[in-house]
């Protein structure tokens, strides 16, 4: 019965959506030269990319934080906030006596250059592909080779003691000062407020500054949750 | 060459809906996202590939394992 | 190209009919994260068709590529792996209270408890 509701929905869908996919129209290209010729003045990134997340919608780059920020909040409280018995799982079948430590040397010894090529990544976003989001993603993974690479005679990874809630949150409030800091140069909130013909603080000081927050963020947000799915109790 | 790579796409993940065993599916679902980061690439998008490749085929995946290893890994 | 839209219009529809029909709650959330991809995919090749070149000003250049769908899809991937962390925690949840991922089974033993 469910078949049969499943193939009428897939033909009704197909037929509201088949006219957008069909259609020749042609995309518009004035966005394209308007950001060409105003976007390194405006905001002063080479990667119009960073651009537009950081100069013109950066309002969206916000919300997008407070999202991630309600996602892991949620995460938290559903795993941690209930302590029930959990019966033995059957999934993967259990370790042998004796664990091998491939995993942990190969993920261990190769956290820190994974970590500093997300670094790298995050800082010059506005010259070349990367930027916060991309850094910070790649920030989380090495965290999370860190986690992957403890002995094996450790319950727990060194990585449970650090704040990294200390981290998220506080970097929420680095952008929020961030985002109100134009106001004090004169500029209206969320626009890069040094002007070019100031020729001491260079332009790029407020890119750099937001990409790394919003690299902290999206990096120790991504690791908490990481973290937090590892943690989750079962028969040893 | 985008229309392989998106026959690519399409099989693998109808592969991962229809398999019986968790596991097989959560490996193709990974194929999936790095074929997906190779697309945005050869679509000169390279941010786009650099976000794709590294949540695609390395949190979200990780995180799928991590449940399937605490409940069930076979379907029915 | 048309075959390329199209392909992408089945990769959504398979998802939607992942969703629907399929019992267990870890496939349901695969479909989630497959319709997310199709519409990224959907966008990137959509804004790909004006330019040969990836958006970094460089002296001389002026054939860009469309930079605005890549700045939004950005915001879109990251959405789209919290929603699936957040239905993974619900899944999770749900298993510990029912102990089976089958959500027929589910709503029998709701239906029973009251």
């Amino acid at each position: 019965m469910i078949y049969v509701m499943g193939i009428v929905s897939i033909l009704l869908l197909s037929l509201v959506l088949g006219p957008m996919i069909i259609s020749d129209f042609v995309w518009p290209h004035i966005a394209r030269d308007f950001l060409l010729h105003n976007g390194l003045t405006d905001t002063g990134a080479s990667n119009l990319v960073s651009a537009i997340y950081l100069g013109y919608r950066a309002y969206d780059t916000v919300g997008e934080t407070i999202v991630l920020l309600a996602a892991v909040t949620g995460a938290v409280h559903l795993i941690k906030g209930f302590p029930a018995s959990v019966h033995g799982s059957e999934g993967l079948p259990q370790k042998p006596k004796r664990r091998t430590n491939i995993i942990s040397m190969t993920t261990g010894k190769l956290a820190p250059v994974v970590m500093l090529f997300g670094w790298y990544v995050m800082f010059f976003g506005h010259l070349s592909p990367g930027g916060g989001f991309q850094g910070g993603v790649v920030l989380a993974s090495g965290l999370l080779f860190i986690a992957l690479g403890r002995e094996h005679h450790q319950r727990e990874s060194k990585l449970d003691r650090s704040g990294l809630h200390i981290i998220e949150v506080s970097s929420l409030f680095l952008i929020l000062l961030l985002v109100s800091l134009p106001l004090v140069f004169g500029a209206s909130i969320l626009e890069n407020p040094f002007s070019t013909t100031d020729e001491t603080i260079p332009r790029v000081i407020y890119m750099i500054g937001f990409n790394m927050a919003i690299g902290l963020k999206v990096g120790s947000g991504l690791t908490l949750l990481g973290l937090l799915m590892m943690d989750m109790k079962h028969d040893d | 060459m985008i229309t392989f790579l998106l026959m690519f796409v399409l099989i693998g993940s109808a592969y991962a809906l229809f398999s019986r065993d968790l596991l097989y599916s959560t490996i193709a679902l990974s194929m999936t996202s790095v074929v997906s980061a190779l697309i945005f690439y050869i679509l000169h998008a390279p941010d786009v590939a650099i976000t794709e490749a590294a949540v695609g085929a390395g949190l979200s995946t990780v995180i799928f394992i991590w449940i399937i290893k605490h409940t069930r890994r076979s379907d029915p | 190209m048309m075959i390329n839209r199209i392909l992408l219009l089945g990769l959504f529809l398979l998802g939607f009919y992942g969703l629907m029909v399929q019992r267990n709650m870890v496939k349901k959330v695969f479909a989630l994260s497959i319709q997310n991809s199709a519409v990224v995919l959907l966008f990137i090749l959509e804004g790909g068709s004006i330019g040969s070149h990836a958006p970094i000003v460089t002296e001389g250049q002026t054939e860009y590529v469309d930079p605005i769908p890549q700045a939004l899809m950005l915001t879109a991937i990251v959405v789209g792996i919290c929603v699936t962390a957040l239905a993974l925690a619900l899944v999770y949840r749900l298993y510990q209270k029912y102990e089976t991922l089958d959500v027929e089974e589910i709503q029998r033993k709701a239906n029973n408890e009251e």
